[in-house]
């Protein structure tokens, strides 16, 4: 059976082992068809489903539903009683934590794997044996300890038992071997050991599996193939480790993103049953075009605030940007008198909140006659945005042309160009990263901007930007004015995707520029 | 084809003085090498010739037309950067075109091409207007801001870092243009003439298959090259040159320097080039001024500087090994004159130094400094017409073709002797150091000018 072509390769792990035959459809489907690792192979991958399994259940509905339950059903219900706040955050707390340690645990368990592996250059066929045996026994006991301890995680959290379990002990109603807070230990501990063994198996898997691929490629040297399995296989668990711990940081980065994705793709009853992304593409369409397509009181739409707020953000890049690339170009480039001074001026605009302007710029503003009419506070606003953002854009542009040789200016000058030329030509187009990174986040200030718009502008406006449509959202006929969540959270994602769009679109131009510019 | 004059050039930043009351002349198509350790001034006579940087006094001449306050493109020159200055953001073919554009076009088809530019931005927008029109009627407002704003500063994002693409929008639109008007037409006359221009350039520097290519896509030394076709293309009345080579590995730099030559020899172009390397002062200029510390030591060719330095400073800067230096008094002795120092006896003949001798008779009983070759020092064989003396040998440095030898004489005074091929002397053996009369150079040691 081991013979490939003519010549009689043994699998160099496991020496000389007894071969079985077995028939060549699982050889063809790549599976490793000697004895013991056969038998390893299937164990695994019951186990790999039922891990996965469980782990969805872990990670993702509970938690997620929890949180979401946490956040959101407290406003409709605020049944004390049935519903108290705490077990909910010591639950979303306790997972949190858990799912950490696990994957902490993973990292560290790989690692010392790695070590003991790499230091004894190649695991023996003892070793091995003794791996997946131990693993193996660990994994049942450990199933077999859920099972009979009935603290498995779906269970816990679905009866409430941290809340309730110590009431039922005492009343008699469920007997159970220990009292609430043991058996939650134990359950950490069997569940620790669960995963151990589960990434013992793990590991031997993949090694066999990619043992099996040198054996196949029919590798010359025969001690090789497990050799070059394990060492393929830790660069593998290095990058597992490093995306393990990334992992890590995005579900805390995206998790409420995600979150507000699946409640805008809830119905309100849904929400008020606890059900999060009932019917997700019917709410989908119900809710983003109901944003969308309602007019709302006052000649306000998502549409009109849409193109607004464009307005107030392009123009406040734009208008920001062309004022003030020649200043930060001459700053840059030329020797002038008073040359500190002017910086130093330009650097103090931005030492002071810009909130304690408010009312003196709306003082001013009402006085030109920049209040008067709705077209007016649009333009007063962009007014006010703009100059705002030049002594930021001057400063971060300032920087970035000192960064662009003087050189390559020099050479334009000596092929003819004039000083304004040399500027237009070279500078500026070099520029353009910087100018992209700068205009981007005068952008955003612009869109995101809320207090200033409020004032000089105010909601329900044909010319509210988006903003300011937050209040849109609001159930006037509830006593509390309680927000529709559903269309909140659409409104929410619909304000974000340009901005998504953007970030991605120009990511290869923000990174130069936000590195090369630089704020000294 | 242009000279090139300095009439009592000063240039000070502040309160240093980096050029000092410079006169140099040179000449039509002459390769004048101004050569000189790093802040002795040399860059800054490059650059105020250039017009980068202005005079603080004195007068510069271009082709006999006072070019003093005249900018930087009213001068005809063309200048080779020691960091190339390649546009990053233009193909080499617009690199080198970019001179010739600003030359060749005159102001109304400047005007014209601009006009012709700005009408292409307007189609350009239009049909941004009209998609973002009609899916705005299809899709709402939002999506036709989105468009609108989108499309339109796409645009001139591209423009901005493309400017390849908007040459090639100006170039759309005079075609188009050249139908109905005849300075349309001129303006393709002139492009194509451009295009010979740049071919011959690339033809001759066999870069042609780089014309597409961006300067970040090639190698250091096809980055030169590019850059010496930027500034061929223009024949200018002068190349100025800053430190060419110096961003190239040696071997490269090497074939460089010889090409340089045989380009310049063939362009026939007056040629300013500054370096601080005396091999390639000495191999690529018709003549070489030495700079220290803001004033010229001296001109002349390169077998001047060498052979007969007027300075102790160009004695000591040309050469490798450096010039021996022997500072001693000068003594009336038995048969002619003799240099005394630690532990030395030089005779001085009469008969054998000539000239020299009767300008050395002023400094009797005064010292000097004599200053020696270490390829003209002999070893071990005697020979006619030198003064000689006993040495020790300190250490051995074999090279290859030459072997230099570190010697001691008299008191702890150090001479370094070259001889060709490998030397058998070894460390401790002595030996007879042989000084010819005629390769003996003399400075005066306060003034440091050469004596004889």
């Amino acid at each position: 059976m081991a013979s490939i072509g003519e010549k009689k390769i043994e699998h160099p792990s496991l020496g000389s082992a007894e071969q079985i035959e077995l028939p060549e459809v699982l050889r063809s489907l790549g599976i490793n068809v000697e004895h013991t690792s056969f038998m390893v192979t299937v164990f695994t991958a019951i186990s790999v489903f039922w891990a996965f399994w469980k782990f969805e259940n872990l990670l993702w509905n509970r938690v997620s539903y929890r949180i979401g339950l946490w956040v959101f059903s407290r406003p409709y219900y605020e049944d004390v009683e049935k519903y108290p706040t705490g077990p909910y955050m010591q639950e979303m707390i306790t997972t949190l934590v858990l799912m950490s340690i696990l994957i902490l645990a993973y990292s560290i368990f790989s690692t010392i794997l790695i070590t003991i592996l790499s230091k004894k250059g190649t695991a023996t066929r003892k070793s091995y044996l003794a791996l997946t045996g131990i693993s193996f026994l660990v994994f049942l006991m450990a199933w077999w300890a859920e099972q009979s301890f009935w603290v498995s995680p779906n269970n816990w959290f679905r009866t409430e038992l941290g809340q309730l379990s110590n009431e039922y002990w005492k009343a008699g109603i469920i007997s159970l071997p220990m009292s609430g807070d043991k058996a939650f230990f134990l359950f950490i501990v069997f569940r620790f050991a669960e995963v151990f063994a589960l990434l013992a198996l793990s590991y031997n898997l993949a090694v066999d599996l990619v043992a099996y691929r040198n054996y196949r490629k029919e590798l010359k040297e025969k001690t090789i193939a497990r050799e070059t399995a394990v060492w393929t296989f830790q660069r593998i668990l290095r990058y597992v480790l490093f995306y393990t711990v990334m992992l890590l940081f995005l579900v805390f980065t995206l998790f409420p993103v995600i979150y507000t994705f699946l409640v805008s793709v809830s119905s309100e009853a849904g929400l008020r049953n606890q059900n999060l992304a009932d019917h997700p593409i019917k709410n989908f369409v119900l809710n983003y075009s109901s944003v969308i397509f309602t007019r709302e009181r006052g000649g306000a739409s998502f549409q009109t605030a849409f193109r607004n707020s464009i307005f107030l953000g392009v123009g406040t890049a734009i208008g920001g940007l062309s004022i003030s690339l020649p200043a930060a170009y001459a700053i840059a480039r030329f020797r002038f008198s008073n040359k500190k001074p002017i910086e130093f001026l330009i650097l103090a605009t931005q030492m002071f909140p810009g909130i304690i302007l408010l009312i003196p710029q709306f003082l001013i503003w009402r006085e030109l006659g920049l209040l008067s009419t709705e077209n007016r506070r649009l333009y007063g606003t962009l007014l006010a945005y703009f100059a705002g953002s030049v002594a930021y854009t001057v400063w971060m542009m300032k920087g970035y042309f000192e960064t662009i040789p003087r050189d390559l200016e020099e050479a334009a000058l000596i092929d003819g160009s004039s000083n304004f030329g040399a500027f237009l030509r070279i500078s500026l187009p070099l520029a353009a990263p910087g100018m992209v990174a700068v205009g981007i986040f005068t952008f955003l200030g612009a869109w995101n901007e809320f207090a200033l718009a409020q004032i000089f502008i105010g909601e329900n406006k044909p010319t509210s930007p988006l903003p300011l449509l937050f209040y849109s959202y609001q159930d006037t006929s509830a006593p509390d004015n309680k927000p529709f969540f559903q269309l909140l959270a659409a409104y929410s994602m619909l304000v974000a995707l340009p901005i998504i769009i953007l970030f991605l679109s120009l990511q290869r131009l923000l990174a130069r520029g936000a590195t090369a510019g630089g704020v000294k | 084809m242009a000279e090139v004059k300095f009439e009592n050039v000063t240039k000070a930043f502040g309160e240093t003085v980096a050029v000092r009351d410079l006169n140099l002349e040179i000449h039509d198509k002459e390769f004048l090498v101004l050569v000189g350790p790093s802040g002795c001034g040399k860059t800054t006579t490059l650059r105020m010739l250039a017009g980068l940087e202005d005079t603080t006094q004195g007068r510069i001449y271009i082709d006999g037309k006072d070019v003093t306050y005249l900018p930087p493109k009213d001068r005809d020159i063309a200048m080779v950067f020691q960091s190339y200055a390649l546009y990053p953001h233009m193909n080499v073919y617009n690199n080198m075109a970019f001179g010739l554009r600003n030359r060749l076009v005159s102001t109304s088809m400047k005007q014209l091409r601009a006009g012709v530019t700005l009408i292409m931005w307007f189609i350009v927008i239009a049909l941004i207007t009209a998609i973002s029109q009609i899916s705005g009627y299809i899709f709402g407002q939002a999506f036709y801001s989105m468009m609108m704003f989108g499309g339109i500063g796409a645009f001139f994002l591209a423009l901005g870092l493309y400017p390849d693409f908007r040459m090639a929008l100006t170039w759309k639109g005079m075609i188009f243009l050249s139908k109905y008007s005849q300075l349309a037409h001129e303006y393709i006359e002139i492009e194509k003439t451009i295009e010979d221009r740049v071919n011959w350039a690339a033809e001759i520097l066999e870069i042609p298959e780089l014309l597409n290519r961006k300067p970040r896509q090639l190698s250091g030394g096809q980055r030169q090259r590019v850059a010496l076709g930027r500034a061929m293309v223009r024949q200018p009345k002068v190349f100025l040159m800053d430190e060419p080579l110096s961003n190239l590995d040696a071997k490269l730099r090497n074939s460089m320097r010889a090409e340089l030559a045989t380009l310049q020899s063939k362009l026939e172009i007056t040629t300013v080039y500054v370096t601080h390397d005396q091999v390639e002062a000495m191999t690529l200029g018709h003549r070489i001024a030495v700079m220290n510390k803001g004033v010229i030591e001296q001109i002349g060719t390169p077998d001047e500087v060498y052979s007969k330095p007027e300075t102790l400073f160009v004695a000591g800067f040309i050469g490798t090994p450096t010039m021996n230096f022997i500072k001693g008094k000068v003594e009336a002795g038995t048969k002619g004159l003799e240099l005394v120092s630690l532990g030395i006896n030089l005779h001085l003949s009469k008969e054998e130094l000539g000239e020299k001798f009767t300008r050395l008779q002023h400094y009797e009983g005064k010292e000097v400094i004599l200053g020696i070759r270490p390829e003209n020092i002999k070893i071990d064989t005697q020979i006619k017409f030198a003064a000689s003396l006993p040495g020790t040998v300190t250490f051995v440095e074999p090279i290859g073709s030459v072997t230099n030898l570190f010697f001691e004489i008299g008191i702890g005074q150090k001479i370094t002797v070259s001889v060709e091929g490998y030397h058998k002397i070894a460390r401790g053996d002595s030996s007879t150091l042989f000084f010819p009369y005629e390769m003996m150079h003399f400075f005066d040691p306060t003034s440091g000018k050469r004596i004889a």
